[in-house]
């Protein structure tokens, strides 16, 4: 069954509203103290009453709302998507493992005195320094470079839940990370890497032997984990969610815009004018909602329907958007510039 | 009240012209009053309110020697800087109010159809609209708060969280409940007030998703 639609329902409930301020309308000291929680009850009811028929009071909350300042910034390690970083980054390292130590594991195992007895030159030495010196060479990476992504996750999770970005770079993180935590774990033993399959094969019983051929090196088939990852991350389409989740827009490549008012269940196609397909967008309502692409391409919904192409003085590739309603938009450029419009894109600057 | 003395200190100083007292609340809440302004319009064109606060402030001594403040209205029932936001946040929506009183109402043009008029479509609005009024009435004022908040004051879910003293995630939920509850309300009337089938009233729905109706009655609405 369809839902009442949201226009309708909005004319409704503003056609509920006395237009003009009544006798009980809500003065600044009640207005702050409401705003601090430091109503009582039956006084909070009674606002609330009367604020909910009111729209001189109705307009005053949404003021007081929106001069509110912000809420103070959530530390990195409390940010939700370092909840999923964790899990991922280790179901990815153990995936990464899984897949390269296996081969490199010897069919049977021999007492260590007969393995060193057995082994190179460097037979003590590559216990000792193996684990070690890939361990002392990884630090500057392993330590701060997933610091570093999750900080990109947060503050593009926190900008706009719609950006293109977050999901590529999650699992472009939990891949880096992945491929970082295999470099930094301990290599197979000396043999595996420096003996040819024949020498291994010749060797006498009772000596290490390997099932498989040495598999490649782990940097190389990390390389190619990553970038199936990454192709797969790349095929989703980009989503732009709106204040209410059941409107939604997303971006398909090679084939356009689509909306769906379901909260993604169902798409409809639309017509945006333009062949190019945009790259990131941001909905500050549901009904507004701007995109931007490739060669300076800003688009502007303000009914959630149509679409017209908003001039930009650049033809540079455009990156993200971040929009507040239909006049006031910030773009950022390939370059990193922004750009800032107040007027609905008549203006830049 | 207790909670707030230091600032109903501050206020009493600067009431009665205390100049120190002044010199300090100018630098540690100018940049909290710009803040909030420049919250309410982006543009900067809420500062003007902003400075014009900053002389009802001050005050101006009448003909009896009495000094008149604005300051003598703050009780403490707030922190100052919230009591500062809420007389800045009035000041604005009367101002914008009372510019929407005498800006001309735009001139509407009669949509244009190109298909024939449906003969049940008129029938089919009215039903929908009537049984919408009704069960918008009969929420909850707490309900019709938060919706208004939302869909007519367009404020974000953390807004309307933050208006309803409630979360982001239960002020979502709490409006899905209503529209939800709204709509089985239209379509119980629907069915048994008007006795449609359930394919009359996806008909109606659909009428009125498609009707353009009084588009922006929000804005006559606050002339």
């Amino acid at each position: 069954m369809n839902d009442v639609p949201t226009r309708v329902l909005r004319e409704t409930l503003a056609a509920r509203i006395a237009p003009a301020p009544t006798s009980g309308c809500i003065d600044a000291d009640t207005l702050a103290a409401w705003s601090d929680g430091a109503l009582g009850a039956r006084e909070r009811a009674a606002a609330e009453s009367h604020a909910s028929s009111c729209a001189r009071c109705q307009a005053l909350l949404a003021a007081m709302a929106r001069t509110a300042p912000p809420a103070p910034a959530r530390r990195w390690w409390h940010a939700p998507t370092l909840k999923w970083l964790a899990p991922l980054a280790a179901a990815a390292t153990a995936v990464v493992v899984w897949i390269t130590v296996p081969r490199a594991r010897p069919e049977r195992t021999v007492p260590a005195a007969q393995a060193a007895a057995q082994a190179s030159p460097q037979p003590r030495s590559a216990p000792e320094t193996s684990p070690r010196a890939a361990a002392a060479s990884a630090p500057p990476i392993a330590d701060a470079r997933p610091r570093a992504g999750a900080d990109e996750q947060r503050a593009a999770g926190a900008k706009d839940v719609a950006q293109p970005r977050p999901r590529a770079a999650q699992t472009n993180a939990a891949a880096s990370s992945a491929a970082r935590d295999a470099a930094a774990a301990p290599p197979p033993p000396a043999r595996a890497e420096s003996a040819p399959p024949a020498a291994a094969s010749d060797a006498a019983p009772g000596t290490l032997t390997f099932a498989a051929p040495p598999p490649a090196p782990p940097a190389r088939r990390i390389e190619a984990l990553r970038a199936q990852v990454l192709a797969k991350a790349v095929d989703v389409p980009t989503q732009i969610v709106s204040p209410n989740p059941t409107v939604r827009w997303r971006l398909v490549t090679g084939v356009g815009v689509e909306r769906s008012i379901d909260g993604g269940m169902t798409w409809q196609p639309q017509s945006t004018g333009v062949t190019a397909t945009p790259t990131a967008g941001a909905a500050p309502s549901p009904t507004i909602c701007w995109l931007v692409g490739p060669g300076g391409l800003v688009l502007l919904s303000i009914e959630g329907r149509t679409w017209q192409r908003v001039p930009f003085p650049e033809a540079i590739d455009l990156t993200s958007v971040r929009a507040s309603d239909g006049a006031n938009a910030t773009v950022t450029a390939a370059d990193g510039r922004t750009f800032i419009t107040s007027d609905g894109g008549k203006t830049w600057r | 009240m207790g909670a707030h003395s230091a600032d109903l200190e501050l206020a009493r100083l600067c009431a009665d012209g205390d100049e120190r007292a002044w010199e300090r609340f100018v630098r540690e809440y100018r940049p909290l009053l710009y803040r909030a302004a420049d919250g309410l319009d982006r543009t900067q064109g809420a500062r003007e309110i902003a400075d014009s606060l900053y002389a009802d402030l001050y005050g101006i001594t009448n003909s009896a020697g009495d000094r008149q403040s604005l300051f003598r209205y703050y009780q403490g029932r707030s922190s100052l800087a919230t009591w500062l936001r809420a007389v800045l946040a009035q000041r604005y929506v009367d101002r914008v109010r009372g510019q929407r009183r005498v800006e001309p109402l735009p001139v509407e043009e009669a949509p244009a159809r190109s298909e024939e008029p449906d003969p049940d479509r008129a029938r089919y609005v009215a039903l929908v609209r009537e049984a919408l009024g009704r069960a918008v009435a009969a929420l909850a004022a707490r309900d019709r708060l938060r919706l208004g908040c939302y869909y007519v004051q367009e404020l974000t879910l953390a807004e309307t969280g933050r208006v309803m003293n409630e979360s982001e995630a239960t002020s979502s939920r709490q409006l899905a409940r209503a529209r939800a509850a709204i709509r089985r309300d239209v379509e119980r009337q629907l069915r048994e007030d008007a006795r449609l089938s359930d394919d009359q009233i996806a008909a109606c729905l659909a009428s009125v998703a498609d009707d353009p109706g009084p588009l922006d009655l929000k804005q006559v609405i606050y002339e």
